[in-house]
């Protein structure tokens, strides 16, 4: 992917990636869908300015969903759960 | 909790309040804890939202509730400890709100100034007994006879003159069109009232029953609608009947007709006692008014500005409810906002420290305020509205008065026992002031 810019699409806060950070300073990232795990790596490291020590990727399909009668599914979309080194930390996801 | 309290003035003060580091945290944690059970938040099921994401979110409200939490519950608590006994609201400022460290605020407020109270026996004051002589009388009958006046046409070969009423059908008009408002059929004027525009009613005069004239006046520049102001207007008015006021004469057949009365001395009788429950009421105000301003130069106290402002605003406020009932508009009175601020705050400020010299002596005498009191109190306005004084009272209560009553009654009370303690010097006057 040329441009890193286009990997991270938006950090995920739900009440498991809440206890992931807090358990393992993992945090969690919808990316997209062709972007690799040293692609991720590379952007979160650049953007952020931390130093990433591992990214776990995982498929997420989307859902089905019926809006009154209309049938229709959700995109499908990758997750990204990237643990920091320790010691780095990214300020979106502090307490201020 | 810790406070001190810095004297700025006789009836300013600072107060300055420090609430521990735990106290602090015990709050903010039971506020996240109350704020977690309703709050909704995607990605998290309710009541599950960590404390970490509801500080992202919620913080700086969750800090305001606590900063209000925390100053109701201490600042009360202050003024009872300290028996500062507030006059205005307070200007609080409060620190920023840390969590896991002391925090504090202040707050400027005005309080009840301590009043010593060093003179408020044995005052001298003059009391005018005021008698009803003749000639009020025999004024106040002609006045009432007056309002009897009847209108009476005149017959015969008169002329229209000053002090004639005049029965007009009139049609004007400016530049040659009639204009609004510019006719009128049987409308009665007094000539020489001036109620008209200027030169109108004098050129009417002389006229005869039946004859028409051309009337030509000019609108003054001031004149209320703009488009006839200054213009010259040319009226065709018709004088139907010439009458004159007669002013019934004082006899007993007067006094019959105007009421309940046998005769005229009973009309008198009922006069006289009315001017002299006029007089008396009068005069027992000015007493009471007269030992205020003695207290007052008597006893030094310092006002809260506070309390003026507010006695000043009531007392305004008042005055312009009363005359806009009555519709008039209190600037023609002379009563401009300048004029108010000049005349009416020092009075307001006399007021203010009269009121708080009283309040002392009622306290220091441990005067009470009984129900019984209260509805003593409101007797005369009750019989005057007519309603019940119980009915009465419950709307002053509904409306959070019964204090201010209450505080009423007191000074009436302590200005009472001045009263009492006075030596009066009774002066004998004629009533003939009366006007």
């Amino acid at each position: 992917m040329q441009n890193l810019y286009e990997v991270i699409r938006r950090p995920v806060v739900t009440e498991k990636s809440t206890d992931l950070k807090e358990a393992g300073n993992v945090i969690a990232f919808e990316v997209n869908r062709r972007a690799t795990k040293p692609e991720i790596k590379a952007a979160v490291e650049k953007l952020f300015k931390v130093k990433v020590k591992r990214v776990r990727t995982i498929n997420v399909p989307g859902k089905h969903v019926t809006l009154g009668r209309n049938r229709g599914k959700r995109s499908n979309w990758k997750k990204a759960l990237v643990t920091l080194a320790q010691g780095s930390t990214i300020e979106f996801f502090e307490n201020r | 909790m810790k406070a001190t309290i810095e004297n700025l003035g006789p009836w300013e003060r600072k107060i300055a309040v420090e609430i521990p580091a735990d106290e602090v945290s015990e709050t903010v944690e039971r506020t996240y804890r109350e704020l977690a059970k309703g709050v909704r938040v995607r990605g998290f099921r309710k009541g599950k939202v960590p404390r970490t994401v509801m500080t992202r979110m919620y913080g700086d409200q969750v800090r305001n509730e606590v900063i209000q939490a925390l100053i109701n519950r201490t600042y009360g608590e202050t003024l009872r400890t300290h028996q500062l006994e507030p006059v205005s609201e307070p200007v609080i400022e409060p620190e920023k709100l840390a969590e896991g460290q002391p925090w504090r605020y202040t707050a400027r407020l005005e309080v009840r100034p301590e009043v010593k109270v060093q003179k408020w026996e044995k005052l001298a004051l003059a009391q005018t007994e005021a008698v009803v002589d003749d000639a009020a009388v025999k004024e106040r009958l002609e006045r009432l006879a007056g309002m009897h006046a009847q209108l009476v046409v005149e017959e015969g070969a008169t002329r229209l003159a000053r002090g004639h009423f005049a029965v007009i059908d009139y049609e004007g008009s400016v530049e040659g069109t009639p204009f609004e408002g510019g006719a009128g059929k049987e409308v009665t004027i007094e000539i020489g009232s001036g109620r008209f525009i200027p030169g109108f009613e004098d050129q009417l005069e002389g006229m005869a029953a039946g004859e028409a004239r051309e009337v030509t006046v000019t609108f003054p520049e001031d004149y209320g609608k703009s488009e006839l102001a200054g213009k010259p207007a040319l009226f065709q008015v018709t004088l139907k009947e010439i009458k004159k006021k007669v002013v019934p004469a004082i006899d007993d057949e007067f006094a019959k007709d105007t009421g309940e009365f046998e005769n005229l001395e009973a009309l008198r009788a009922k006069v006289s006692e009315d001017i002299q429950r006029e007089l008396d009421e009068e005069s027992r105000r000015t007493l009471r008014e007269q030992a205020k301003g003695q207290l007052v130069a008597e006893n030094p106290v310092e006002a809260p500005p506070a309390m003026v402002e507010r006695e000043f605003r009531s007392a305004v406020e008042s005055t312009r409810q009363r005359l806009s009932t009555q519709g008039v508009d209190p600037e023609r009175l002379g009563l401009t906002p300048e004029a108010l601020e000049r005349e009416w705050r020092p009075r307001a400020e006399l007021d203010v420290k009269a009121s708080l010299i009283l309040d002392q002596i009622a306290r220091d005498r441990g005067f009470e305020v009984t129900a019984e009191d209260i509805d003593a109190f409101l007797e005369p306005m009750a019989r005057e509205a007519k309603q019940r004084v119980s009915t009465l009272r419950a709307a002053y209560e509904e409306r959070g008065l019964l204090p201010v009553l209450e505080r009423r009654i007191k000074d009436e009370k302590a200005l009472d026992l001045v009263l009492e303690k006075a030596t009066i010097q009774k002066e004998k006057s004629a009533s003939d002031r009366e006007k």
